[in-house]
């Protein structure tokens, strides 16, 4: 009979200290935020320094020299650098990201040796920017050419052009070495 | 001819201020569990989201309405609108108002009894219909779930009628007052116990939560009603929400005194080929209040506990409820004969019944703000956000 | 509670030779609501009660251990984070401290107490999801959003340690991916004050709760030795009444100068090792992590993060296996190398929740439909883990 009377008063008791601190909550301020259109200040804005948003690349700053290509573990990165008269060293001829696939590891950001970038914004050439609204409605859209195509074919056709000239250099200067013919993507 | 033109109209604007209830409590509730959960819910479609549901059976019409190839083609069809009418028509002969009720019944609580079993038949027929073992175990388990709770409800609602007198809603809503002194709740200990017992069963039989078995999302996927969408499934939906109020108008016809007021304000429309339709509207408010206290109570149960498992539903039903509610029923007639009404014994009960109640309240509320004060938490009062 | 009421109450609902009738096969899951991912059981069932049950494994595996032979030893970090997605930084740890061992790699003493940080705020992270997750599969959801909150806010603090808020691949060999300032550990002691009071709040709300007790207590009874013969670990395997803590037995990083206590299974509503020990047994280790957090607060110094490591890592010839408590038990990765190539011969991975999975079979058997739902969320399995 105790057993019985307590189940009952266990059981009433419980109930009632749950429902008041549910009630409670409808006291209190809801903690979500109304996302997109009715926040106090855009989200990037809250985020910390080292969030990882979307992968970007500064292509001023970058020097072509494929290590974040060779540090991803998933092929994200296909880019290629090349010579040209543009400027010393690599000329960066494409530079794809295919969002898609990235996992945000930031193993391609820690092996970028371009590290002089804005401080504030970023400090290497290949960057998580704090955006992270990249959604696509075809898997298409999902890969962003940082070197628009038009540019890319056009540095392509320099880069050729130089690699022919080097290659003619090369051989007035040995005659009978091969020439070494350089990228045909 | 006249008389049934005018019981149809009537009948539909029943039904459809009904449906638009239950509609409406949908968003109601999801708003209430969003705040308990510290979300917003739904507030996009109009002003504060009050017009949801209709985007939501808007949404529900346009779906296929699929039903499975080994199912039983017709039953699987009926159910939903079993169960639908089931809930619908208990409504029939419960008060909203001195004169705003469908039809008077003597035998009220008799008819309200028997067709809320409507509601297994229908949920049994669903779930044996749709041909798919999940369906079929939820049909199962409602049926055993709502014939057991029948019982302690019924056994509650006899102490009402023993201290009424009578089996019709009008005369049970006449016999209580408007003060909290006169309701039924509040006259003796063993009306009280009926009430706690009638609402818990009340419950059980809407497939309520901690009663929910039948349903149980997270056990059966979804119980009955798995295999239905589209509109069949939005009328299973609107019957849970229609029991709502069932359950609501029957509680405080039962033991809170109904529509009864203070004061009285009623307007008069002539009407050509009948009386004068006559409508109350102080004790109509003053009903739909004590109504939505209830919605909310229910609402507010759903979104704090969990769900029992079958046979503690089984134990609490007839090791705990319908033993209580014999001793509840036998009190009662004890009371009845040895405390005479308006005596010393049955007015001091009544003004202690009632205290205590209000004190009840009073410690819930402390605890309330004894939590938010031991959370820290700041207060924020405003239901919208 | 009288004796005679608890052998009572200990006897097996049914005799499963008693069960006369045909018995249904319902097939629960890969898509259920409550199987927690992607993991399947046949059941048989009679009535409510289960005669028989089929766990089926498989459904999310993605040959995350094949896939670690194809690269070289650093590539595959990323990957671990998704062998449990919930505990991430636990997964990384242990891959981390197991190529460590093999390499003889050193690392600073900061980063050290930033993985512990990383490891404990993910522990408790991960103890939110189960507690919440068990409350959801017996039908309140409302603690469940409470436990989710929580963790959304621990997520907000990972997210200034790490950079991201899940699978956040933290750990580098030698070190730790980024710094932080004292403004975030001042945050996170801020938080923590608040955690407390939530923790207190929750176990209110949900943990004395009546009906959740009787859901729990009794149920899915896996006593000490039976722990140990499924090769139980975690909070688990100390829910059935055995403390083995790897922080305490086999310590690693600087557990060994924190002060804890290790929670143990007592059968405070029922017997030892019945479900709502293993649930209140992550709510005690979750107020063990906050004191942990707080000790290493007030130690943590600075210094450097990460140590001198080579870039094309080639370990000697040999194999290694190292474990470490994760959030769902011991946490262990088996490393062959052969000495010669930048990438490892084999990887195995040992998890908890696998480990878990082992006694569904047994332990099913005589349940109702309802338990089945209540002892499978109280053992805290994530499929990915299963699976790998």
């Amino acid at each position: 009979m105790t057993t019985y009377l307590k189940n009952i008063w266990e059981a009433s008791a419980t109930v009632f200290e749950g429902m008041a601190i549910t009630f409670s909550y409808l006291l209190q301020r809801p903690i979500t935020v109304q996302y997109p259109d009715r926040l106090k200040e855009p989200v990037p804005k809250t985020l910390p320094k080292n969030y990882r948003g979307r992968l970007m690349v500064d292509t001023e700053l970058c020097t072509a020299c494929a290590l974040c290509q060779k540090a991803c573990p998933i092929d994200v990165i296909e880019m290629k650098g090349a010579r040209t008269e543009r400027k010393k060293g690599l000329t960066l001829i494409y530079f794809n990201i295919y969002h898609g696939k990235c996992m945000y590891c930031n193993l391609c950001v820690e092996a970028c040796p371009a590290e002089e970038g804005d401080e504030e914004a970023h400090h290497t050439a290949i960057y998580f920017k704090k955006d992270f609204e990249g959604s696509g409605y075809e898997l298409k859209d999902l890969v962003e050419q940082f070197i628009p195509r038009e540019e890319a074919i056009q540095r392509l056709k320099e880069a050729e052009e130089t690699a022919a000239k080097r290659a003619a250099k090369a051989a007035a200067e040995s005659a009978p070495a091969e020439p070494k013919k350089e990228g045909n993507a | 001819m006249t008389q049934f033109i005018y019981m149809f109209i009537f009948a539909v604007i029943y039904l459809l201020s009904i449906a638009v209830a239950a509609g409406f409590l949908t968003v109601v509730e999801r708003r209430i569990a969003g705040r308990m959960q510290s979300r917003i819910g739904p507030n996009r479609v109009g002003p504060q989201g009050i017009v949801q549901w209709i985007a939501d059976a808007v949404k529900a019409l346009q779906k296929e309405d699929i039903i499975p190839t080994d199912a039983h083609s017709f039953l699987f069809k009926i159910a939903p609108y079993l169960v639908f009418m089931g809930v619908f028509l208990t409504l029939v002969p419960i008060p909203f108002g001195a004169y705003t009720l469908m039809e008077n019944l003597d035998t009220g609580i008799f008819y309200v009894l028997a067709m809320a079993s409507f509601v297994v038949i229908g949920v049994m027929m669903g779930g044996w219909a749709s041909n798919n073992k999940w369906s079929l175990l939820g049909g199962m388990r409602s049926a055993a779930q709502m014939i057991s709770y029948e019982v302690p409800a019924a056994l509650a609602v006899f102490v009402v009628v023993v201290m009424a007198g009578t089996l019709n809603f009008q005369k049970i809503v006449f016999s209580q007052g408007a003060s909290p002194v006169d309701w039924y709740v509040f006259r003796n200990p063993f009306a009280f116990i009926a009430f706690n017992i009638f609402f818990i069963a009340a419950l059980a039989e809407g497939n309520r939560v901690p009663f929910d078995i039948p349903e149980a999302e997270s056990e059966l996927v979804s119980g009955y009603n798995t295999e239905y969408s589209g509109m069949r499934f939005l009328f299973f939906f609107l019957a849970e929400w229609g029991n709502l109020v069932v359950i609501g108008a029957l509680v405080s016809t039962l033991f809170f005194g109904g529509w009864n007021f203070w004061f009285e304000y009623t307007l008069e429309f002539s009407v050509p080929g009948r009386y004068p339709i006559r409508f109350e509207v102080l004790g109509f408010l003053w009903f739909l209040f004590k109504v939505s206290i209830f919605v909310f109570i229910i609402i507010w149960i759903r979104w704090t506990l969990p769900r029992l498992r079958i046979d503690q539903l089984m134990d609490i039903c007839w090791k705990y409820m319908v033993p209580i509610g014999l001793f509840a029923s036998i009190g009662i007639l004890l009371w009845m004969y040895f405390v005479p009404e308006k005596s010393l014994a049955d007015t001091i009960m009544r003004y202690s019944m009632t205290s205590f109640g209000g004190l009840t309240i009073l410690y819930f509320f402390y605890r309330v703000f004894q939590n938010l004060r031991v959370t820290k938490a700041k207060i924020y009062a405003n239901p919208f956000v | 509670m009288t004796s005679a009421t608890r052998e009572k109450e200990l006897k097996p609902r049914v005799e499963i030779t008693q069960i006369s009738g045909t018995e249904i096969e319902v097939n629960m899951g890969p898509h259920h609501p409550s199987t927690h991912g992607v993991i399947r059981f046949i059941l048989f069932i009679d009535g409510e009660i289960v005669v028989r049950a089929v766990p089926d494994v498989g459904y999310l595996h993605r040959s995350i251990e094949k896939i670690a032979e194809s690269m070289p030893y650093s590539f595959f970090m990323p990957y671990t984070d998704r062998v449990d997605y919930v505990a991430a930084i636990n997964c990384n740890l242990g891959y981390a401290l197991a190529i460590e061992a093999m390499g003889g790699l050193e690392v600073p003493e900061r980063a050290t107490w930033l993985r512990m940080i990383g490891v404990e705020l993910n522990r408790i992270m991960s103890h939110l999801v189960g507690v919440g997750a068990l409350p959801l599969d017996l039908g309140a959801f409302t603690p469940f959003v409470h436990a989710l909150r929580e963790r959304e806010h621990m997520m907000d603090l990972l997210e200034i340690l790490t950079g991201t808020r899940m699978n956040n691949n933290y750990i580098r060999f030698g070190g730790v991916c980024q710094d932080v300032d004292d403004e975030f550990l001042k945050k996170l002691e801020k938080y923590l004050d608040h955690f407390v009071l939530f923790l207190e709040e929750y176990d209110r709300l949900i943990g004395t709760n009546k009906i959740f007790i009787e859901r729990l207590k009794n149920v899915g009874i896996v006593s000490g030795e039976k722990a140990l013969s499924y090769s139980f670990s975690g909070p688990n395997l100390r829910a059935s009444g055995i403390g083995l803590d790897l922080r305490k037995v086999d310590p690693y990083c600087f557990y060994n100068d924190m002060k804890f206590d290790v929670p143990v299974g007592k059968g405070i509503k029922g017997t030892v090792g019945d479900s709502f020990d293993r649930y209140i047994v992550r709510i005690e280790e979750m107020a063990e992590c906050e004191k942990i957090l707080r000790q290493i607060l007030s130690k943590i110094k600075e210094g450097p993060i990460q140590s001198k490591v080579p870039k094309k890592l080639v370990l000697p010839a040999g194999e290694a296996y190292h474990h470490t408590e994760s959030a769902r038990g011991e946490l262990g990765y088996h490393i062959i190398s052969d000495g010669k190539s930048a990438s490892p011969y084999r990887i195995k991975i040992r998890t908890g929740s696998f480990a878990s999975m082992t006694s569904l079979a047994e332990i099913f058997k005589g349940m109702m439909v309802a338990d089945v739902i209540a002892y499978f969320a109280s053992l805290d399995i994530v499929a990915p883990e299963v699976d790998r």
